[in-house]
């Protein structure tokens, strides 16, 4: 019968109980279905990881002999040694793409997957190539293609079409925000398809452990042994594709973990101030069923499993619909970034977890509420709980109490007495504020690293590649023609107290194409002597100003000591940054690799000692496809606020205009229009309205710079919320709570007087 | 005879703030098993108190309630409300059914909580209800629901059937079929019923009236040929 008596109340307040239901069954959803997807990334990385055997080292060196891969494989725990070659290398034919192209002695470790043509064979002639590069370029099994790798000119038949574990994240190098397959791929080639004569050092030692060796161990040993052969080691923490799908795969899952305790929140509020009412107005009920001898925890489980039943409705349903739509939605967006064979959602036991918190959050706040009623001996219960006493307030002894008016009288001792629905009031729109500002945030913030990049760092409009062998007097004639500034940029290592890092060395010649900010991002100049280091990148190794650390050159083996004079901060490409005087001064003479210019400088190419011509609308054009694929994102962060905002505020508009339809009608008794009622309680709306507001900004800023400090180590953006957006935000909130309050102070014609004022039962 | 109930200097005290309000003071009697009893007198008289008290609905502040042999004074919250629920049956002023349970469910509702429950149908089809098992509360005149919490309250098959002002909220003609239904449950199925009231003319009706005034009683009558509720001029 008590069971039949919870499904009829349930139907009396089907809207507030439709909301908990929703917000149970969202964080639910939301939790299971962001686990689901990135426990789905995981096995799938992890299952392509194992079965292309991909290494857990890769050593860089010059020249690998067949000693090394003994001498490798003769460390405790190595599974299998591999050599290859690898060089990036420029594609004969339009645009002038990147390929990078790995040639392999066998095909132990490291396999590539295949989606079309023949399979990777290393006694087959021809070239397998990424196929995301040769749908790009409209390249398909059987045509040739043209490279040249070492200034020898090669041309083979595309064998088959292949994506690559090592190449999850398909971009070049980490100052590429996106993988642009259109300008970067990589091809494979087994070495047989190359004449024995070929001049081909294997510059590239991979190793792979088995599954119970130490790493640090292994490390360790190869360090030891390779001491001074190889100019870089790279892990699966240091590797660019390696490291960035882990790091996306942790930043879902903290992601994945911090929303659904929003709505778990909103849920247990909202069952709260339902059950509070709820017992409120069953007290007599409960006094009866008290008398007629139910016992408090026959009473107390009742209404606790209202909160128990909805929770664990919701909290099903989400776990059913959560890994069925958010994953697919997710992988929209990922799919962008990383290139995975396949992509599916996998359902974790963690996921039953969150249908337990949403129970537990749901059946404890009615615990909670009802607590209050089941006090009381039967005889109290039966008689109705005599209205709260109105408190005089500090306030009303001021002089400007007295100057208020009676409606800002009437609502501040409203607010006083109610406190709890006054905070959730605010907390709601705090809460829907965050998540607008959180969603606008991100585009703000996307947008102003495009902005700070391309408009205030880099001030050239076109960037001129140089070949590594060009001649003084192609550099002068290049000068002559455009008058750009030089620079040189390469790739680098750091290293402070036993940790390393790896970065680039940017040498700047005369010139203001290439700006520099500090700390506070003001306009400064890289410091006359001695080098910049960049903010990421002094964060990491706990460099200061002053500070000494050691750097070398990928491919050297001795290391120099610099100062650190100055710290600059670049959204990408971390590293350090000197002038050519300090560099010319402190090393040796500087080699330019680029000219920037201003202007068009598409005449360049093809001139003597030009690699390639990029302007800067090709490299734009990455961030705005990043911007893409953030956009659905956004998209569900803004509905989450909207359903958020209009759940909590529509609960509590109910709430409070039910607690208070005795008032209200006494006061139209006294005469007072229903207009003047609708906009005293308008009014308090407002007031809590700009509190909740005024709450959420600064919460919101916290959550968009929480979420970009989440993104790479190797990008350094700024959280920034424009004030465009920021008075969108203001706004939609505004309409929102408004228009909740309206629905709401509607019913204020409705009331009944004579009923509303009839004897409490 | 030993006595159903018997009061021994019961003392209820209520502190509201600053002063307290006795309103039970030092009150003793009896009341025999099957006896139609009345608690006569004015507002705030302390008749509720009693009766809040004899229910197991609250606690005294001194005193014993002896109910057939033992002193519910003594009882925990726990034994109270097995007391509650074994030996009382409750009828309230205003009703207090549950108003999203039908006629039926409401009755069903204590059947539930008791081993030896009565059928709720046949109760309610004795009580004059029987053609409206399955319709809510608020589609029921007021005597209409004062039967169904009365059919409630002998579902259980109580030892004491107490009644709080039953006809309060009635007008007088129902209010008679109320209290007459209420007599002929203590003649013919043997309940002990009390029954609270500030109506003075149910007293040739009833087998004892303890009247009170002020937290005392003020008179104790024994009618040994009590009429029927019907023949009292009312």
């Amino acid at each position: 019968m008590l069971l039949k008596k919870m499904l009829r109340d349930m139907r009396q307040n089907l809207s507030q109980f439709i909301a908990i239901f929703l917000m149970s069954m969202l964080g639910v959803m939301v939790f299971a279905g962001i686990s689901a997807e990135w426990n789905g990334m995981k096995h799938e990385r992890d299952r392509y990881y194992e079965e292309s055997r991909i290494p857990d080292f890769w050593l860089l060196g010059s020249n690998f002999t067949g000693e090394d891969l003994e001498k490798a494989s003769g460390i405790p725990g190595v599974e299998a040694v591999s050599r290859r070659f690898i060089a990036d290398t420029v594609m004969i034919s339009g645009n002038k793409p990147v390929l990078r192209i790995h040639i392999v002695e066998d095909n132990e470790i490291s396999r590539p997957f295949l989606t079309e043509g023949e399979p990777f064979d290393i006694s087959r002639d021809g070239i397998w190539l990424d196929c995301y590069f040769a749908d790009a370029h409209g390249i398909g099994v059987g045509d040739r293609i043209r490279a040249e790798i070492g200034g020898i000119s090669i041309e083979k038949e595309v064998a088959g079409l292949i994506m690559h574990p090592e190449y999850i994240y398909d971009a070049r190098d980490e100052s590429q925000l996106l993988p642009q397959p259109e300008n970067f791929g990589f091809a494979f080639m087994p070495r047989k398809a190359l004449p024995v004569a070929f001049p081909l050092p294997y510059n590239q030692l991979m190793i792979r452990l088995d599954s119970t060796a130490d790493a640090r161990k292994a490390r360790a040993e190869l360090e030891r042994l390779f001491k001074g052969k190889y100019s870089l080691l790279q892990t699966h923490d240091t590797h660019l594709s390696a490291s960035l799908i882990e790091a996306e795969i942790r930043q879902n899952r903290a992601l994945g973990n911090m929303f659904p305790v929003v709505f778990f929140l909103i849920a247990a509020l909202a069952m709260l101030t339902t059950m509070v009412r709820m017992t409120g107005n069953q007290r007599v009920q409960i006094g009866t069923l008290k008398a007629m001898g139910y016992s408090r925890r026959k009473i107390l489980f009742h209404y606790v499993s209202y909160g128990i039943w909805l929770g664990l409705a919701g909290g099903l349903l989400g776990l059913l619909a959560g890994p069925l739509i958010v994953p697919p939605i997710l992988f929209e967006m990922q799919r962008f970034l990383y290139y995975l064979p396949s992509w599916y959602a996998v359902l974790t036991p963690e996921s039953c977890v969150a249908v337990a918190v949403a129970v537990l959050c749901c059946g404890a706040s009615s615990w909670f509420a009802c607590r209050r009623e089941l006090k009381d001996v039967p005889a109290a219960c039966m008689r109705p709980r005599p209205p709260r006493a109105g408190r005089h307030t500090r306030l009303e002894k001021s002089a400007l109490w007295h100057r208020l008016g009676f409606s800002a009288q009437w609502n501040i001792r409203d607010i006083l007495r109610s406190k709890v629905r006054s905070a959730m009031a605010v907390a709601g729109v705090a809460g829907s504020m965050l998540l607008l500002l959180c969603a606008l945030g991100i585009l703000d913030t996307i947008n102003g690293l495009g902005t700070w990049m391309y408009r205030d760092l880099h001030a050239y409009d076109c960037k001129i590649n140089l070949k590594e062998d060009i001649r003084r007097d192609e550099i002068d004639a290049l000068n002559q023609k455009y008058g750009g500034q030089l620079i040189q940029e390469l790739a680098i290592e750091f290293r402070k107290d036993g940790k390393g890092k790896a970065g680039f060395l940017t040498v700047a010649g005369p010139g203001d194409l290439l700006r520099f900010q500090d700390k506070e991002r003001n306009h400064m100049e890289l410091p006359e002597d001695g080098a910049a280091v960049s903010w990421k990148i002094a964060e990491f190794l706990g460099l200061e100003a002053g500070d000494e650390f050691q750097w070398r050159r990928t491919g050297e083996t001795g290391w120099r000591l610099s100062r650190v004079e100055a710290i600059y901060r670049s959204p990408v490409g971390q590293g350090m940054a000197m002038t050519a005087d300090a560099y010319e001064s402190a090393y040796e003479a500087m080699k330019p690799t680029a000219m920037l210019i201003s202007g068009d400088g598409s005449g360049a190419e093809g001139m003597p000692g030009v690699k390639d011509v990029k302007n800067k609308e090709e490299m734009e054009a990455g961030l705005e496809k990043m911007l893409e694929s953030m956009r659905m994102l956004v998209g569900i962060l803004i509905l989450a606020a909207v359903i958020l905002g209009a759940v909590v505020l529509y609960n509590l508009g109910v709430l409070s205009f039910t607690e208070r339809v005795r008032e209200l009608a006494t006061l139209k008794v006294l005469g007072f229009f229903p207009a003047q009622l609708r906009s005293l309680l308008d009014r308090q709306n407002i007031w809590l309205t700009a509190a909740g507001i005024l709450v959420g900004i600064p919460c919101g800023y916290g959550l968009v710079a929480y979420m970009v400090s989440t993104i790479s180590d190797s990008i350094d953006m700024m959280p920034r919320i424009t004030p465009g957006s920021l008075v969108l935000c203001i706004a939609g909130t505004l309409v929102l709570s408004m228009s909740v309050s309206l629905a709401m102070s509607r019913k204020v014609g409705s009331i009944d007087m004579v009923s509303s004022l009839k004897a409490v039962e | 005879m030993e006595p159903l109930i018997r009061f021994q200097n019961v003392t209820k005290e209520y502190v509201m703030g600053e002063y307290r309000l006795r309103a039970a003071d030092n009150i003793s009697f009896e009341i025999q098993k099957g006896e139609f009893a009345v608690i006569l007198g004015p507002s705030g008289a302390g008749k509720s108190t009693v009766l809040n008290l004899l229910g197991g609905m609250d606690r005294v502040t001194s005193g014993s309630i002896i109910v057939d042999g033992h002193d519910i004074a003594m009882y925990d919250d726990n034994r109270l409300t097995a007391y509650r629920r074994d030996h009382v049956g409750f009828v309230f002023q205003f009703y207090n059914l549950i108003p999203t349970l039908t006629v039926y469910e409401n009755v069903a509702l204590t059947a539930e909580l008791v081993k030896n429950a009565l059928d709720a149908r046949e109760i309610l089809t004795s009580v004059g209800m029987g053609d409206h098992l399955n319709i809510f509360p608020s589609q029921l005149s007021g005597g209409e629901q004062q039967r169904v919490s009365i059919a409630r309250a002998i579902c259980k098959n109580p030892t004491l059937l107490l009644c709080d002002e039953p006809t309060g909220a009635l007008d007088s003609e129902t209010g008679v079929l109320i209290l007459s239904l209420l007599q002929r449950m203590s003649r013919e199925r043997g309940h002990t019923v009390i029954v609270v009231t500030h109506n003075s003319a149910i007293v040739p009706a009833a087998d004892r009236v303890i009247r009170m005034r002020s937290g005392k009683i003020a008179e104790e009558i024994v009618n040994p040929s009590p009429a029927a509720v019907e023949e009292v001029n009312w």
